[in-house]
């Protein structure tokens, strides 16, 4: 076998090494991704204006099997989880059934809105993406590495950060 | 005399270590900080701060004295960072984000300082800290200008009220302490973030490790003597690029196990001083410009940050104002760099004198224990 035929092998098998290298790297970026990803779920318990269900008095509500959340009418509270799937279960305060429902959360939705009194009838479209509406932002402080000794009337320097 | 000598050679080999463990101990009466609270503090901050300075052994290892350019590598960590609060990923998956996603930055950010710095033989320490500076131009053009303009941002928190360019403060909250709190275990009132120390242990082993291979040796081989490794078949400039490569990298995450920790990031500021912090961290430690090991890494940060502990609050009860302290911080942070470089370039001219004499024929048993070596080099 030439000496020709061995490089072009090597070079074969370099290339495949690092191009397998390389999707295990994107694999790993997207698996980090859908695993980590973020959500803010707001648990609101109140009346709903579009249809038959009404905010329940007294709803114990976990999530992912964490310390229940106790809500009462009109009550809302925000629980922060990570990934898409989760079990929510929910039962009354004073005791009687409890209802678990299994929610897939879209990956796009930063902040979704679960209705208590949906969830307590066992509806599985209990979860819907929460909008807020486009509030007037505070102006912003000075940015930028600004520096007072090169550019003497520029603004102060924030203060650098404590290691 | 010997014993005088002897004496007089070891404070001369130490001396950094020596003022600043005096100073240190000094300082610690008048803060009136309980011991309990110094020692969970030294805890936190060796978790915090450990990663970036080890960033700094392997240039060292291959001669290119203190690499004032692992700014570079910080902010490629931060750019990750950015990246993973854009996109809501939360606890440690967030930080592995982070990482993942600056890993490349930085590596093109190695491959440059590196390229640069081969440029600049003989003066990297002071090339590093400038490329710093310029690059720092380029990430705040990025950052302030180009994030939500040409890279798109879909996080309304992070972004300016215009529409474009980062927030001056980012809360970390998604991902803060999310390493240390993996792994948290409350001994005897202490909280110790074990995961974090098995990050840091991981990347000792994988320095030892390193050191042994055939890379680690013709770094070492670089270090001693470029003209010999050259001379002998190394890849002098490539194996130098490698160790910058691999300093930035290891910076980008330090600087993630750093801001983790803090729980926010300047967007500006955060990458300023790290080389700054890091490079006194390990010369307090006992390491030179030349020379340093682990066990430098770890006395450092003890040492520095047991007096960035005490110092302000011994300034308060002193003087009456914390700002001394602060001020105290600072002076004492250049000055321990200053005063170790002015040793290493007076011991380096001693020891140099003292080969010569060796040649000369006069006292050898008084030169340093490489002197000799070196003399033998010199007649050969």
């Amino acid at each position: 076998m030439s000496a020709k035929t061995t490089d072009k092998k090597t070079a074969i098998r370099r290339a495949l090494v690092r191009g397998g290298l390389i999707v295990v790297y994107v694999a790993l970026m997207a698996l980090v991704f859908v695993t980590g990803k973020g959500h803010t779920i707001l648990v609101d318990n109140k009346d709903r204006a579009d249809g038959p269900f009404a905010a329940v008095d007294g709803a114990l509500v976990s999530i992912d099997g964490r310390e229940s959340l106790e809500l009462y009418k009109g009550d809302r509270d925000m629980v922060k989880v990570k990934g898409q799937k989760h079990r929510v279960t929910v039962e009354s305060v004073a005791g009687g059934e409890k209802k678990e429902v299994a929610l897939r959360l879209p990956m796009d939705q930063d902040m979704l809105l679960l209705s208590v009194p949906m969830l307590a009838a066992g509806r599985e479209d209990c979860i819907e993406p929460f909008v807020t509406s486009e509030q007037p932002r505070e102006a912003d402080e000075p940015v930028g590495n600004v520096n007072a000794f090169t550019s003497p009337d520029a603004e102060p320097d924030a203060a650098p950060m404590v290691p | 005399m010997s014993g005088k000598k002897s004496f007089g050679r070891f404070f001369t080999e130490n001396a950094v270590v020596i003022i600043f463990l005096i100073i240190t101990i000094a300082a610690i009466p008048p803060s009136q900080l309980s011991i309990q609270y110094i020692i969970q503090e030294m805890i936190t901050r060796l978790g915090r701060n450990s990663f970036l300075v080890l960033a700094l052994l392997l240039p060292i290892y291959a001669g290119m004295g203190l690499n004032f350019g692992m700014t570079l590598g910080a902010m490629s960590g931060e750019i990750g960072l950015i990246l993973a609060i854009n996109y809501n990923i939360a606890g440690v998956e967030g930080l592995v984000f982070a990482a993942l996603a600056g890993t490349p930055i930085s590596i093109l950010m190695g491959y440059v300082c590196g390229v640069v710095l081969n440029k600049a033989k003989g003066r990297e320490m002071v090339t590093g800290y400038m490329l710093a500076f310029f690059i720092n131009g380029v990430y705040q053009l990025v950052v302030l200008y180009m994030m939500g303009a040409i890279f798109p941002i879909r996080s309304g928190a992070i972004l300016l009220s215009r529409g474009y360019g980062i927030r001056n403060t980012l809360n970390l909250e998604n991902v803060r302490q999310s390493l240390d709190e993996l792994a948290m275990l409350r001994v005897g009132g202490f909280a110790l973030p074990i995961a974090t120390f098995l990050v840091i242990a991981a990347l000792c082993a994988f320095i030892v490790w390193f050191k042994k291979t055939k890379l680690g040796q013709d770094m070492r081989a670089v270090g001693h003597d470029m003209a010999v490794a050259e001379a002998a078949g190394v890849p002098v400039d490539r194996t130098r690029v490698i160790a910058i490569i691999i300093s930035t990298v290891l910076a980008c995450y330090g600087q993630i196990i750093f801001l983790q920790n803090m729980g926010n990031m300047a967007t500006y500021n955060a990458h300023d001083q790290t080389s700054f912090f890091a490079v006194a961290a390990i010369l307090v430690g006992g390491a030179s410009v030349k020379k340093a090991t682990i066990p430098n890494v770890f006395v450092g940060v003890i040492l520095l940050h047991v007096l960035f502990v005490v110092t302000p609050r011994a300034g308060q009860n002193l003087f009456g104002s914390a700002m001394i302290g602060e001020y105290f911080r600072q002076f004492i942070g250049y000055g321990v760099i200053a005063l170790s470089l002015v040793l290493y370039a007076w011991r380096a001219r001693k020891d140099a004198a003292r080969a010569r004499e060796g040649l000369r024929g006069g006292s050898a048993n008084a030169a340093a224990p490489e002197a000799p070596a070196a003399a033998e080099g010199a007649a050969k």
